[in-house]
């Protein structure tokens, strides 16, 4: 029985990368659970706990966005998976699913993830950037479709009142000394909770501090840095050419950002601005190379951080699709 | 600080059904705000009703009280008997100080006699007193005379109106978005002159009863000091949510049926636990809404201040 519960997991992209061992490992705390013909798995604007894989059977994904708008339905089958973001980032399921006849899932239970993560963090890691890296492929999707939106409603109304923050030119980035960051300030933030005093002293020494002006844009060479701001604010813009934007995310202290190089295709059509000047612990991406092989196990911690700001991206961006589209349904309905 | 709701729609309803109906709703949010855990909103009570109803349709129900408004009998009875095409309600929150200053005339939405627009604010605008000195000048005498109170908002107000020519007459919809941009830009002109940068967020709703204006936007956010609020680490949020109908549909209070965009509500926060059914604005915004052949139609710009 186990090892056909662990043919079953190899055909999981999740778990791709894992070896016999870790499978067997995973496997030991996966539940079966059955669900009956209209019975609810997820429920729209309800939290969910778990990693849904579907055996058996087939799940019906609705939804209703605001206005009562119904989203069209999809339909999830063997070997699919749901429930990962929401599991993740213990946000609101945006769907309900539910099985359309006798269905048997595989669970893996958000406690049992929070488990790996701190008696095999690696593993627990493995996941989490699985489920990253899967979102990435959905987040360019999502990226795609809102381009589209935008050409689409450009055709018929004007964009002239959505001009993008206006860059400044002269704004510059200056590299500050890392020792005058207030390190009761980086104490402070939620983010950073799950690192020791130690490991924080450790971690700044791979950071750089940079103050950035106003105006200032990420050039797209920068993309594949990741930051932790301290102070002031970033925006993120979906741009259809130069004249039109829209407003996607405004990042500020203790949040952190980057790095995009899980859906650089889609680089193009964003835009990154500093909107109020900021104090940015910049971590280039050799640095984060070469903290692997010294300090592992804050490697892990740090990559925990990013994984999860990919997989909230996601949310973001899915939400921010919901809006564009709420915005513009007179002419979309119209159109159609 | 404070939360806020304001509703258009080609259907009328009663106050009751978005002030206390919803389990989130606005009363509600005034001792329990779900987005806003360090305070209450417990500092005064207002709300503007247009009502087709009645004689003097363009003069609004105004309602304004320093009382607690879950105490308040003759507000939940007057919530209940009066339906309203377009509302704008609010809950001031205050700091826990006793420099703090409740009285009816700092509540919410201000709406001076015979004038059009009514406005009310999320947020406040830090070194009012500094600014103040160079505000007088900018506004004009007979708005002066009507301000009676002492908060940063009713002084936003008070330059607000003083960009129009007539604020006692009909103002467009693109005329109230050009002062509004207008006197968010004098705010910031003014705020780099006295070099101020202390976080302040100006989450702005203005009506006439015809059309709404909102804005999500905070000067410097980002920006901390050692006196820096927890507030403010967070961009003040608003959100919306549109449909056919409103009203309580299997015990829930909701937006239903989507052939027709009949009716808006924008609010600080949710009236309902499930957020799934409403949509957060962005932030640096401004947002209007206006009814056309019977439809909401709403649009979002970037507030580029």
């Amino acid at each position: 029985m186990t090892k056909q519960h662990i043919e079953f997991l190899k055909q999981i992209p999740i778990f791709d990368d894992f070896s016999e061992d870790q499978l067997r490992f995973v496997n030991r705390y996966i539940e079966t659970e059955h669900f009956e013909p209209g019975q609810k798995a997820l429920i729209q604007g309800k939290k969910g706990k778990a990693l849904y894989m579907i055996k058996t059977g087939e799940f019906k994904v609705s939804s209703t966005l605001p206005g009562d708008y119904p989203r069209q339905e999809i339909y999830l089958r063997p070997k699919e998976f749901f429930g990962e973001i929401s599991m993740l980032l213990r946000h609101p399921s945006s769907s309900t699913i539910s099985a359309t006849k006798a269905s048997q899932c595989e669970i893996l239970h958000r406690d049992k993830l929070n488990m790996f993560r701190i008696f095999d963090p690696m593993l627990g890691y493995k996941i989490e950037h699985a489920i990253a890296k899967l979102s990435a492929t959905r987040i360019n999707t999502k990226i795609q479709q809102l381009h589209d939106l935008l050409v689409k409603v450009n055709k018929v109304e004007s964009y002239a009142e959505n001009l993008p923050f206006e860059p400044i030119d002269s704004a510059k980035r200056k590299l500050k000394n890392i020792d005058d960051i207030n390190i009761n300030q980086l104490k402070g933030l939620e983010i950073l909770h799950g690192i020791s005093h130690h490991e924080l002293y450790t971690l700044l020494t791979y950071l750089e501090a940079y103050s950035y002006e106003r105006g200032y844009v990420f050039p797209v060479t920068e993309t594949s840095l990741c930051g932790i701001i301290l102070q002031g604010a970033m925006q993120l813009l979906i741009s259809y050419d130069t004249n039109l934007a829209k407003n996607i995310d405004v990042k500020g202290p203790g949040e952190i950002f980057g790095p995009n190089t899980l859906f650089q295709s889609m680089n193009h059509h964003m835009q990154t601005v500093i909107r109020e000047e900021a104090l940015i612990l910049v971590l280039q991406p050799a640095q984060l190379n070469k903290m692997k092989s010294k300090h592992e196990k804050l490697w892990i911690k740090v990559n925990s951080f990013i994984t999860r700001n990919t997989v909230s991206f996601f949310y973001i961006i899915d939400r921010q699709l919901v809006r564009i589209e709420s915005e513009y349904s007179d002419i979309l309905w119209r159109d159609n | 600080m404070c939360r806020v709701l304001i509703y258009l729609g080609s259907q009328s309803v009663r106050p009751y059904d978005l002030l206390y109906g919803p389990d989130n709703s606005l009363i509600h949010q005034s001792y329990d705000p779900k987005l806003m855990k360090h305070i209450q909103n417990l500092a005064g009570f207002g709300m503007v009703a247009w009502t087709t109803e009645f004689p003097n349709e363009e003069m609004p129900f105004y309602y304004k009280s320093k009382e607690l408004p879950f105490f308040d009998q003759n507000l939940l009875n007057l919530s209940k008997r009066i339906n309203s095409h377009c509302i704008l309600a609010h809950v001031r929150g205050v700091d826990y100080s006793a420099n703090e200053i409740v009285v009816r005339q700092n509540a919410h939405p201000f709406m001076y006699e015979d004038y059009t627009l009514a406005l009310a604010h999320n947020g406040s605008i830090a070194d009012l007193d500094l600014m103040k000195p160079i505000l007088i000048n900018m506004l004009k005498p007979e708005v002066i005379k009507k301000i009676t109170g002492n908060t940063d908002s009713e002084w936003f107000y008070a330059l607000l109106m003083s960009q129009f020519d007539d604020p006692t007459a009909a103002i467009s919809l693109d005329e109230a978005c050009a002062a509004l941009t207008k006197t968010f830009q004098l705010i910031r002109e003014i705020r780099i002159h006295l070099k101020i940068k202390k976080a302040s967020p100006v989450n702005i709703f203005i009506t006439n009863g015809e059309y709404l204006v909102v804005t999500r936007f905070v000067y410097n956010f980002g920006l901390q000091t050692e006196q820096v609020e927890k507030a403010f680490l967070e961009y003040h949020s608003l959100w919306f949510t549109f449909g056919e109908e409103y009203g309580c549909f299997d015990g829930v209070y909701k937006m239903r049926g989507h052939k027709k965009r009949a009716n808006i509500l924008f609010a600080s926060e949710p009236l309902t636990e499930d957020r799934t059914s409403w949509v957060e604005l962005p932030e640096y915004s401004l947002t209007k809404a206006w009814v056309e052949k019977g439809n909401i139609i709403v649009r979002t710009q970037n507030l580029n201040i």
